[in-house]
């Protein structure tokens, strides 16, 4: 029982936390790939759609490349404070923000894109600065699609499985999320145990979906 | 030239090249000319949002812009009133926060007696909490203007401010545009493709022509009542 309250709080933390990372990283990125003409611009937006189209086992060991302990940043970490992120509840965070990310880019770009510039221009002819007018116009006119990109981004975290299996492991009490356990149940045969959490998470998810579309309505 | 502004510059917008001189004192000045004649882009320079290639723009004490000099001030900082051809009023605020907008950092007891006076100014009392997509067409003009006015500008910059409304609704804004522009004495500069509005409103009409300013002066000089009354869109 206490691995399963373990799996559920470790599940919405790193949902939470890897969504405000998300939401700031990916609404910053979407707002760049909107309003920026620079070289590269495609193969960054490709780059950043990647996790989206790579299995998420891929994802996983390009991110054990990265942050292992012989990685390219795994190694710097190391370095400096002898720990590595490898098979710990951060491995769990740093798979999440990963295989999130996409959504939200796409669905931030997407809104700044539909926004009307001129709104924008106006804010600056009235005496605003850009970043003023990214706070007082841009944000809160492409709010509906923000919210809609977080609760996806959300979601996306709190289901995400392969990526996570490769950097973090699935080590009881340690690193393993909700859908970890409900891999080991099913493995193990546990039955009763896979339905009831398959039914918080589907519950919790609709939640999640629903609150969204409320919040949309409202802005 | 010593007039109050001075605006004398080449710029590039795409494929579409501008080159274009005008000057005037705290006038009302109509850019006259047909659609795509370069009136819209001239108004993109001066308040900023253009960049100019060559040139200068000068409004009274303040360069904007000179490419000798290598200045080009922030839109931020040019202090335009600028009112686009399409009134662009924020849709997440209401009447009264998309006139304040430009003063919203000022105090409360600033902002309200502002606002009040704007208010009274263009007739909008009692719209302060409407949003602005329940607004006619008229209306949503003046919460512009407003708008536009409300951080005191040293200039005006309207863009066919009185495109799609009816002739009534056209001649009644005219007049306050007038009225503000002599009580406020800043130069004023709208563009329009229309020859009866720029007599009826203009103390100076500028004629351009593919980005280029053809000829400028009175507006009875340059467009002659009788020569254009059977060209124009509308009657007043």
């Amino acid at each position: 029982m206490s691995d399963v309250v373990f799996s559920i709080q470790l599940s919405m933390m790193v949902a939470f936390v890897s969504t405000v990372f998300v939401a700031i990283l990916g609404t910053a990125l979407g707002y760049i790939l909107a309003r920026f003409e620079f070289p590269g611009r495609n193969f960054v937006d490709a780059l950043l759609a990647l996790p989206l189209i790579l299995p998420p086992t891929v994802v996983g060991f390009y991110l054990l490349g990265f942050f292992g302990k012989q990685g390219f940043v795994g190694q710097q970490i190391y370095a400096i404070t002898g720990w590595s992120p490898v098979f710990t509840w951060q491995a769990c965070i740093i798979s999440a923000i990963v295989i999130s990310l996409p959504l939200m880019v796409k669905t931030s770009k997407a809104a700044f894109e539909s926004l009307d510039t001129k709104l924008e221009e106006v804010s600056l002819t009235l005496g605003k600065t850009r970043a003023q007018t990214i706070f007082q116009v841009t944000l809160p006119l492409a709010a509906r699609g923000l919210i809609a990109g977080i609760a996806l981004s959300f979601a996306r975290a709190l289901g995400e499985f392969g990526a996570t299996l490769m950097i973090a492991g699935n080590i009881p009490g340690k690193t393993q999320t909700l859908p970890l356990l409900i891999f080991q149940a099913t493995q193990t045969g546990e039955t009763q145990l896979v339905l009831s959490l398959v039914l918080v998470l589907s519950i919790f998810s609709l939640l999640v979906a629903m609150l969204s579309n409320e919040w949309k309505a409202r802005w | 030239m010593n007039e109050f502004l001075r605006v004398a510059i080449q710029a590039k917008v795409g494929s579409f090249e501008l080159n274009a001189e005008l000057a005037g004192d705290k006038e009302i000045i109509a850019l006259f000319g047909p659609s795509g004649s370069g009136k819209s882009s001239i108004l993109n320079c001066i308040t900023g949002l253009q960049r100019i290639e060559k040139g200068e723009i000068v409004v009274g004490e303040k360069l904007f812009a000179s490419s000798d000099r290598k200045i080009c001030l922030a839109p931020q900082i040019r202090k335009c009133g600028y009112l686009p051809q399409n009134p662009s009023l924020f849709p997440h605020l209401n009447v009264a926060q998309n006139i304040c907008f430009a003063i919203n950092q000022e105090n409360q007891i600033t902002q309200q007696s502002r606002l009040r006076e704007l208010l009274s100014i263009f007739h909008l009392e009692g719209f302060e909490r409407s949003r602005v997509n329940e607004l006619s067409g008229g209306q949503a003009k003046r919460v512009a203007l407003a708008r536009a006015l409300a951080a005191k500008p040293d200039i005006l910059l309207l863009d066919e401010p009185f495109s799609a409304l009816d002739e009534d609704l056209r001649e009644e804004l005219a007049l306050e545009i007038k009225n503000i522009q002599r009580q406020l004495a800043i130069p004023l500069i709208l563009v329009t493709h229309s020859g009866q509005e720029a007599l009826f409103i203009a103390d100076k009409v500028v004629v351009l022509k593919g980005g280029q300013t053809i000829k400028q002066g009175s507006p009875e000089e340059m467009l002659g009542k009788k020569e254009h009354s059977g060209k124009t869109q509308y009657s007043w």
